[in-house]
């Protein structure tokens, strides 16, 4: 009852402030409409992008088109068995996209101006569209090289040409003056072929692409210059778990709003106690008859109902207003708890740690802030280096945000949970009990 | 119903409290005055619980059932209105008092009234629903003394109940004191306005650098520390002359029969005499 007592006061306390109502309830809904509408936009970062390769057609040309993908500068690369494995990676995170090069990749390469194009299945994580639309770019590139070396096999030209040719004739024949031309090139390449001046052999090409002999001719190959051809179709998907029926780029934004609405909550509590202690307010309850724990406990609990209701709000906001559905409930929720536990012990290390209520505010604003940057609640984490990268598992908002992408859009199962809650509820409890020591121990001072 | 036995307390190399033995009546109104950094707030706060002494004894109740200020009974006795005004600004007065009433176990009915009780004993009935922190300094002290009494608690404690208040808001407030002492609520007031103390306080402690320096009722400080009278004698066609003496009453008896006073004015020594001649003149910061 007095634990509630005191919990009652302080959300009353809250709805008053206006300013500390923004922050805690309006600037995390902007900040994720905000940057929904942004990604939603895509943009184009020049970094190396962790792929995933999934090779279905296992013939000798989706090997060099592999093995092109693995060696490219601009991918990290990584082959993996099944689509399935592939998306896996996605939604872990491992990997920003997954390549799907399909079974009759090699069949439609050989008739790539007779027939459809090649057909590359590329899923995509929603989060990473700025990696991923230059994904689509660099994949044609790599397409380009392929056509290219199929052009310096005189005998898969040959293949290339004639059935050209034949296709032209069931369509209606060609220009007689085009058709003496294609002729002649045809004789080109039959002496070419017969004075073996194959540069690339067509059964050598993914060791010989791995070795450098493959990409050299390629290098003089330019892709500009080839009008509205392209020699592969890239066909794009966001990966998703499946029950999402509706995936946008705000399923991303709102799981990043949350970090900035429980920051503005864990905060705002925390601060207000060291103002309390400031006031005089805190003597006061602390001459009641209830126990220093029993305070803190009503603290708490304030703490933890307005992490629960901006969680509310913009989980809420998401769904009715932007059409939002939730991949795992089950993990959300799970999602849910954990960053309650998580953030009210943090607002407890805010109390204890800030000597004023003024600069205990900046001081715990910037300790935040910079965690909050570390772990990707505003710049994507992709962008940053790879020791920034590494460096991110210390913030918990890294985890928060990747618990609550989780339950939101990556389909993460409970079990997959286990990681990410963890290490929130163990921030969460290291720092409210660590907090309530320094607190108790400043009852003195 | 209080008592302070030997009680000590240092901060660093400051000793606050230096072996204070004080023992307080059920009923009575006790002075504690001293100088800025005499102790005094350092010997209410481990009272009330707020600091831990580091060797002596503080006891709270009644004789036989004594309870030190750790214990939630003894707290449940206590009412503090402390200098520094503990309130919410964004809370209603109402709000105030309900929410530091809940935290004595006051609710619904029971808890409404004695909000009632309170906003109407402080003449605040009428600014109950407006925002504490429109109230003016006044009000607040009023509010404040409000929430430390809502619990009817056994043993009050006003810390400097009447700084920085109008006249009208200090006289409100020594007659809710005053009020407050008819019910049989012991009262340990802490004030630097030694005319208050001098009216209401039964006995008085002046203590300074943590020790009692003087302990009694007002009278006794006054013959014990207080110094002589001085008695202003003016004569027809003559300059006043100033008499210095212990006994005014044969001085002024002396001059009236002489014949020619027309004019006599008696200045007894009074609290801050004894204070002043018992803590010196010089500044405390």
């Amino acid at each position: 009852m007095i634990i509630w007592s005191i919990a009652a006061k302080d959300l009353k306390l809250l709805f008053r402030d206006r300013s500390g109502c923004f922050f805690v309830f309006a600037f995390p809904v902007l900040f994720s409409v905000f940057f929904g509408i942004v990604f939603s936009g895509g943009s184009k970062q020049d970094r190396e992008i962790p792929v995933a390769v999934v090779d279905l057609d296992q013939s000798v040309l989706s090997k060099a088109f592999v093995q092109d993908l693995l060696t490219a500068e601009e991918f990290k690369a990584e082959l993996v068995d099944t689509k399935e494995i592939g998306d896996r990676r996605v939604l872990s995170r491992k990997a920003a996209a997954v390549v799907v090069i399909p079974k009759d990749f090699g069949e439609r390469q050989k008739a790539m101006f007779s027939g459809k194009p090649p057909e590359l299945d590329v899923g995509i994580d929603p989060s990473r569209q700025a990696e991923t639309g230059m994904l689509t770019g660099v994949l044609q590139k790599y397409a380009f090289m392929g056509m290219s070396r199929s052009f310096q096999d005189p005998a898969r030209a040959r293949v290339q040409l004639t059935n050209a040719r034949t296709l032209a004739k069931l369509g209606g024949g060609l220009n007689p003056n085009f058709e003496k031309l294609l002729v002649g090139l045809d004789g080109v390449l039959a002496d070419a072929e017969k004075a073996g001046q194959d540069t690339l052999p067509a059964a050598d090409l993914p060791a010989a692409a791995g070795a450098g002999d493959g990409t050299e001719p390629v290098k003089k190959n330019r892709v500009g210059g080839m009008g509205g051809f392209s020699p592969m179709t890239i066909i794009s998907r966001e990966v998703r778990a499946k029950s999402v029926l509706s995936p946008n780029a705000f399923a991303v934004s709102f799981s990043q709003g949350v970090v900035w609405g429980v920051m503005g909550a864990a905060l705002g509590f925390g601060t207000s106690l060291v103002g309390e202690r400031q006031r005089g307010t805190l003597a006061r309850l602390r001459c009641a008859p209830l126990g220093v724990m029993q305070i803190l406990l009503g603290k708490a609990l304030a703490c933890g109902i307005t992490v629960l209701m901006v969680i509310g709000l913009l989980l809420g906001l998401a769904k009715f207003g932007f059409g939002v559905t939730f991949a795992e409930p089950v993990s959300l929720v799970l999602a849910t708890v954990c960053g309650v536990v998580c953030f009210v012990g943090l607002m407890m290390l805010v109390a204890a740690a800030s000597p004023t209520e003024r600069s205990g505010g900046g001081m715990a604003w910037g300790v935040m802030m910079m965690f909050a940057f570390l772990g990707g609640a505003a710049v994507p984490l992709f962008v940053m280096p790879g020791w920034m990268q590494q460096l991110s598992n210390i913030s918990p908002m890294k985890w928060l945000i990747l618990s609550f992408e989780g339950g939101i859009w990556r389909g993460t199962t409970p079990l997959e949970m286990l990681l990410p809650c963890t290490i929130l509820v163990g921030i969460g409890v290291v720092s409210f009990l660590s907090g309530t020591v320094v607190f108790l121990r400043k009852r003195d001072g | 119903m209080l008592s302070w036995i030997n009680v000590k307390k240092s901060f660093g190399d400051i000793h606050a409290v230096d072996g204070l033995s004080l023992e307080i009546a059920k009923g009575e109104i006790f002075g504690l005055l001293g100088p800025n950094g005499a102790g005094k707030t350092t010997s209410i706060s481990m009272a009330i619980g707020l600091l831990v002494p580091d060797s002596g004894q503080i006891l709270i109740g009644p004789a036989g059932a004594q309870l030190p200020p750790l214990n939630p009974r003894a707290r449940a006795m206590i009412g503090v209105a402390p200098q520094a005004l503990a309130l919410y600004d964004e809370l209603t007065g109402l709000e105030n008092l309900k929410f530091f009433g809940s935290l004595y176990g006051l609710t619904g009915p029971l808890l409404a009234e004695r909000v009632a009780e309170a906003l109407d004993l402080t003449g605040l009935t009428d600014r109950g629903k407006h925002r504490a922190g429109t109230y003016s300094g006044g009000m607040k002290r009023r509010l404040n003394l409000a929430a430390a009494i809502l619990h009817k608690p056994a043993l009050l404690f006003l810390d400097e109940p009447t700084a920085g208040v109008d006249p009208q808001s200090r006289h409100a407030i020594v007659s809710i004191v005053e009020r407050l002492k008819a019910t049989g609520c012991t009262i340990v007031y802490c004030t630097h306005y030694m005319e208050e103390a001098q009216k209401m306080c039964a006995r008085v402690a002046i203590i300074d650098k943590g020790r009692v320096l003087a302990l009694g009722t007002v009278d006794e400080l006054i013959k014990r520390s207080g110094g002589s009278s001085t008695i202003q004698l003016i004569r027809a066609g003559q300059e006043s002359t100033r008499v210095t003496t212990d006994d005014p009453l044969a001085v002024l008896a002396a001059a009236i029969g002489q014949g020619d006073l027309s004019e006599a004015t008696i200045q007894r020594p009074d609290l801050e005499s004894v204070f002043l001649n018992l803590t010196g003149r010089t500044l405390r910061d």
